[in-house]
């Protein structure tokens, strides 16, 4: 047996044994796959939608393209990410040949990838209401996006490759990515502009808002994420090429609400120890740690509200409670993340990270759901039925955050 | 053993490494000194062949970043890096099958020696920053390398596995194996070398040879980088 292939064999092995280990993580897992199975074989037998198939094939490529994008891109602003620091200083250093390198590590982003295109199948059922798509299609979708994937990550190597040669674009760029100063520090230091202008404030917890900002501001992150924006011209395709109603473009603005979360700084604050250090009470601190986060929910909400109002012409009033009520569903899902923080304990990987958070989110916001749908059954209007949603989230997330209260005690 | 042919190694308009060159012998113990920033670091990678470069490097006469050369080096990172989801063992099978060594004995030895004989079951991930280092130290000895470099080895180790590392550095320069050891700790390495490298800004600023000279090795160094009296 080679030596990567052992070394792929027993990382998966221990992972399912540690997943044994997790009683929570394993029923989570299972519920994952149950719900997976249910929206395959529940959508499968009921009724499809009858919009031309072509405008599936539409989505589906714009996504690729997109994908395509974002990883060539990634490539050229800090190199390919396949490998770990791991990879880098017990493979790399080996004599294993190269190629073998190079498969082994595009097979486990193909593997990482894969795993995030499983949120991408759980919109089987979504689909089908407009589409008459079949599960083999949905197979095809999947095939094509690993081979994006694959194709992406070959080219993102080759322009990295023919700028630096060797290991080089791998060795810096997984260092930077398990966060090694030391390792990283001359690729950073070329690549980030220190405009010398320091926290410009900032006391007590507070300062943890004033370093994220700065941090964001040296790394030019914007407010709207890429996936962010894809949504947004996804709205608005939607509403004005397709003509879909309010409900589906709010659908869809919601779906988007666990991006910033997974975008935020706080995952990496919970890991680090000073949060844990600075002498405040838990509950400023994290709300310093989230409120990056929350200005970044802020804005997503606004800029998508106030498009789905002005296609489907709401009123003043009926935008803004759209606006409250897409925020609401934002809370909910930033403190549902933080309870999987809180009972996971241990900094996850986005991807599981975001796998574990979506089932809970959705089981919390089905009050706010079954609150709109009963007001808008009860004839009580946009505005109000908005208004109920709002309301009944903004009551269930601070008991979510009650739970997570003691992040900070656990997550050490 | 390792010869290396003014290198230079750039990071955009950043030279990290300026025209580097020096020889260490079979079965010598070389330091690499320098302050943070010198570029020690970096040049251990261009060693390893994990960075590119301006200049030649050779190991035991193979070009750097070939397979050959890679097969007579063993590599300890500054920062311990190990798979999370490895165990002990699987870490060292993992070095076996990679290097295709097997030596069952040494091993042994070495999880004897590094205390990790009971933990041979424990992943990566539950393993202390000490005991990561341990790890990562025996998995650069396993496959019995030409030549071994340590960067800043002593970092996080307990009392005990200093000695048993000091030990190490005389057994592998006894079986004629050529050891490189970049430290900031001048105390922990002063019986134990035979030439010294000073880098200064990424420069090689001055050589020493063990036993030559009235200078000690912390006046060179002092005197070298001009940082005394700072």
């Amino acid at each position: 047996m080679s030596a990567l292939f052992y070394l792929a064999l027993i990382k998966g092995k221990n992972k399912l044994v540690e997943l044994l280990h997790k009683p929570l993580k394993l029923i989570l897992t299972f519920g994952f796959a149950a719900l997976l199975v249910m929206n395959f074989t529940l959508s499968e037998n009921s009724p499809s939608g009858v919009r031309p198939i072509y405008e599936y094939w539409l989505i589906i490529l714009a996504f690729y393209l997109i994908c395509f994008v974002v990883e060539i891109r990634k490539s050229l602003k800090s190199g390919g990410s396949m490998f770990s620091i791991s990879d880098v200083n017990l493979i790399f250093t080996s004599p294993i040949k190269p190629s073998a390198v190079l498969v082994y590590g595009m097979l486990s982003r193909l593997g990482s990838s894969l795993f995030m295109s499983l949120a991408f199948v759980y919109q089987f059922a979504l689909l089908r209401s407009f589409y008459p798509v079949t599960y083999k299609h949905m197979l095809v979708a999947v095939a094509g996006y690993a081979a994006v994937v694959v194709l992406s990550q070959l080219a993102g190597m080759l322009v990295a490759f023919s700028s630096k040669g060797h290991y080089e674009d791998a060795v810096l760029s997984a260092a930077k990515k398990e966060g090694d100063k030391n390792e990283a520090s001359t690729s950073v230091k070329v690549k980030i502009k220190n405009n010398g202008r320091g926290l410009g404030g900032g006391n007590g917890a507070s300062v943890f808002f004033r370093v994220h900002m700065l941090e964001n501001r040296r790394t030019k992150t914007s407010l709207f994420s890429p996936t962010s924006l894809f949504y947004l011209v996804f709205i608005a395709v939607y509403g004005f090429i397709f003509d879909e109603g309010l409900f589906l473009l709010f659908f869809l603005s919601c779906m988007v609400s666990f991006l910033p979360v997974l975008s935020g700084k706080w995952i990496k604050e919970l890991s680090m120890p000073y949060i844990h250090l600075v002498p405040e009470s838990p509950t400023k601190k994290l709300f310093y740690i989230l409120s990056e986060m929350l200005i970044k929910v802020f804005a997503e909400s606004a800029v998508q509200c106030a498009l789905i109002g002005f296609i489907c012409h709401l009123a003043t009033a009926a935008t803004v409670m759209l606006t409250v009520a897409r925020l609401s569903v934002g809370f909910v899902m930033i403190a549902t993340a933080l309870l999987t923080a809180r009972v996971f304990r241990e900094k996850e990987k986005n991807s599981v990270f975001l796998a574990m958070s979506i089932l809970p989110g959705l089981l919390f916001l089905l009050p706010s759901i079954i609150a709109f749908a009963v007001m808008l059954t009860f004839g009580m209007g946009l505005f109000l039925s908005f208004a109920a949603m709002a309301a009944v989230n903004m009551i269930v997330a601070p008991v979510i955050l009650f739970f997570a209260r003691n992040i900070f005690s656990v997550s050490e | 053993m390792l010869k290396t042919e003014n290198v230079t190694k750039s990071f955009k308009d950043v030279k990290a490494n300026k025209g580097i060159s020096f020889q260490v012998g079979q079965g010598e113990i070389a330091l690499l000194l320098g302050l943070n920033g010198a570029g020690k670091s970096t040049l251990i990678k261009c060693i390893c062949g994990l960075l590119g470069f301006e200049g030649k490097i050779t190991v035991g006469g193979f070009e750097s970043g070939s397979a050959r050369a890679k097969a007579l080096i063993g590599y300890v990172p500054e920062t311990p890096a190990l798979y999370d989801y490895l165990t002990v063992g699987e870490h060292l099978e993992f070095i076996e099958r990679a290097y295709k060594c097997k030596n069952p004995v040494l091993k042994e030895r070495l999880l004897e020696l590094f205390e990790l004989s009971d933990k041979r079951n424990k992943l990566g991930k539950e393993l202390s920053k000490g005991m990561q280092q341990k790890l990562s130290i025996c998995c650069a000895l396993l496959h019995e390398p030409r030549l071994v470099i340590f960067d800043e080895p002593m970092v996080g180790l307990d009392p005990y596995a200093i000695k048993t590392l000091k030990n190490i550095f005389l057994e592998l320069k006894e079986k004629g194996v050529t050891v490189i050891i970049s430290t900031h700790i001048l105390d922990s390495v002063e019986n134990y070398w035979d030439k010294a490298f000073i880098l200064s800004e990424g420069e090689l600023k001055g050589e020493m040879t063990s036993g030559e000279g009235d200078m000690t090795l912390e006046e060179m160094f002092f005197s070298v980088t001009g940082v005394e009296g700072r």
